[in-house]
């Protein structure tokens, strides 16, 4: 008796999670087919459409410029995010090993919490001030990026601490007692130890400033034109994709088409990440 | 003069003491157990010895550790050069996620051994010293995560014999592994001690060993000098040491007594 009841609810537990995951899976293909059959009406060869410039506010013709523009704020937002972050993870990470956890690093810890859950609409504001006006940088790329590079910092920081965190206690023991200085420890083999996770937290940071629309708006404008400098406004894929279907006439099937290939993007990026990973693991074994 | 000398050594953890008051001469070339119940500071005593417990927030040393006559505690000595000649061993094998070779290579390239070619040299030696060169030479370069418990401990040793250390601590290394593996690592530390192929970098002597150990037995079979770690007054103290078959069979402490007839402890 014990044993059948014990068979029946693991059969309804397998089924309901069954169930949960299947859910998840059709949500996804749901939202790729929407993408993918309101991209499929456009008549242009899609090589012709990422190469050629907007027309009739970008209703018609391609969509170089936006691309550009995209590349260069997720370019400018990853020069500040990389280097502030990955520094700031390996001080929270060392300060906290060296001497507990110190009042310093759980202020700093729990500041990156909080902008990590801060909605992108007061970062834009933030930005829109700081850099738009105070520093004087206008409706332009280098605002719009500076202002992603706030928003991706923290969440790149909280990914990049935990898998710091993560690296085996006795690995850095072992390096300690092989007379390693803290820094060769923390170059030799705690960060290559937690490289993947720091490559996967930069992949969710950029995947976030790719999707980010509202703080853009305040920051990087939403220029059509082909931006000649970072100091010019430009509009980016999702910014283009929400101006398309809030105020342009007839432009749906544009903003479906621009959308698909904002998704294109950001799966390339994930298969992308992974390889890094994977290629960097071998790399670690073998080098 | 014994190679290693240790005077009025304690170790304390936020102001406790976990062990006081330890006086211990070692001799070059043998072997040291240290053996005692859970919880004495017998592995506080083993990190004080190389700068370890250095790393412990909280945690302050006193006292003397004279190598060749020569200071290793105090600001004067440096840690980095004290952990290359006193290595460590822990109980469990922790070699780094990289390839087996660049577990041995890596060390020696931060230790300022420029030539690829020496580093390659340097590891190959190591490797057949502890006796893994032929289960490994064809598999150099996949991760040494991929080898057993026991021949990660081995390869830690070796690790650990690349920067040819005076001294080597080892905190009960074997009780992670199954009997057979513990087995070749008691081999290969009565090896050593013959001097066969340890000899250190600095005085051309062979290595001296100081294991920490659980295992009775273990200590009865590889150890020749025995020290016995006991609490008194709340903290460990340092009860007796000698030869091991004197402290085994005509303990002068009655806990020693106890403790090896498995009375107690």
């Amino acid at each position: 008796m014990a044993s059948s009841s014990t068979n029946r609810a693991d059969a309804l537990s397998a089924a309901v999670l069954w169930t949960i995951a299947l859910g998840i899976g059709a949500a996804l293909a749901w939202v790729l087919l929407d993408v993918v059959r309101g991209a499929a009406g456009a008549t242009s060869p899609w090589l012709t459409y990422l190469s050629s410039p907007p027309a009739d506010q970008g209703a018609s013709g391609g969509i170089a410029s936006v691309l550009v523009s995209t590349l260069l704020l997720l370019a400018l937002a990853l020069a500040v995010a990389l280097p502030l972050g990955l520094g700031t993870a390996v001080l929270l990470t060392e300060a906290a090993t060296a001497r507990g956890d110190s009042s310093l690093v759980s202020v700093v810890r729990l500041a990156m919490h909080v902008l990590a859950g801060t909605p992108s609409i007061v970062f834009g504001l933030f930005g829109g001030v700081l850099f738009v006006e105070v520093l004087g940088l206008g409706y332009s790329l280098a605002a719009g990026g500076l202002t992603l590079g706030c928003m991706v910092l923290p969440i790149f920081v909280r990914a990049a601490e935990s898998s710091l965190r993560a690296v085996p206690v006795e690995w850095r023991a072992g390096a300690a007692a092989l007379g390693l200085s803290r820094f060769a420890c923390l170059r030799r083999v705690v960060l290559p130890a937690a490289l993947p996770g720091i490559a996967a937290g930069l992949v969710l940071g950029i995947g976030r400033a790719l999707a980010e629309t509202a703080a853009l708006l305040f920051t990087a404008g939403a220029v059509l034109r082909m931006p000649s400098s970072i100091g010019d406004s430009g509009r980016s894929l999702s910014v283009h994709i929400y101006e398309l279907s809030m105020f342009v006439p007839g432009g749906e099937a544009a903003a479906y088409r621009a959308a698909a290939v904002l998704v294109a993007l950001l799966l390339a990026l994930n298969l992308g990440a992974a390889a890094i990973v994977r290629i960097g693991q071998r790399h670690g074994a073998q080098g | 003069m014994s190679r290693l000398q240790i005077r009025s050594l304690g170790v304390r953890y936020a102001g406790r003491p976990a062990i006081q008051d330890v006086n211990w001469n070692i001799e070059g070339g043998t072997i040291a157990a240290l053996i005692g119940p859970s919880g004495c500071g017998k592995s506080s005593l083993l990190a004080a010895l190389n700068r370890m417990a250095d790393l412990v927030p909280g945690c302050t040393v006193d006292g003397s550790v004279l190598l060749d006559g020569k200071e290793l505690l105090g600001p004067a000595a440096d840690p980095v050069e004290v952990r290359r000649r006193v290595g460590m061993i822990f109980q469990r094998p922790n070699p780094f996620a990289m390839s087996i070779a660049k577990n041995l290579e890596m060390p020696l390239a931060q230790h300022g051994v420029r030539g690829r070619a020496d580093r390659r040299d340097l590891a190959e030696a190591a490797l057949r010293n502890v006796g893994l060169w032929d289960e490994v030479s064809g598999r150099l370069r996949q991760s040494a995560l991929s080898l057993s418990g026991g021949q990660q401990q081995r390869l830690c040793i070796a690790r650990a014999l690349v920067l040819r250390p005076s001294v080597l601590l080892l905190d009960e290394p074997c009780s992670a592994l199954d009997p057979l593996s513990t087995q070749r690592i008691e081999e290969l530390m009565t090896e050593l001690r013959g001097g066969c192929c340890s000899l250190d970098a600095d005085s051309g002597t062979p290595l001296t060993q100081i294991v920490v150990t659980h295992n009775l037995a273990q200590a009865r079979r590889i150890a020749d000098h025995t020290a016995m770690v006991w609490m008194r007054a709340g903290y460990g103290q340092l009860i007796e040491s000698g030869p091991t078959q004197r402290v085994f069979e005509q303990p002068s402490a009655p806990e020693t007594g106890r403790y090896v007839r498995g009375e107690q402890g």
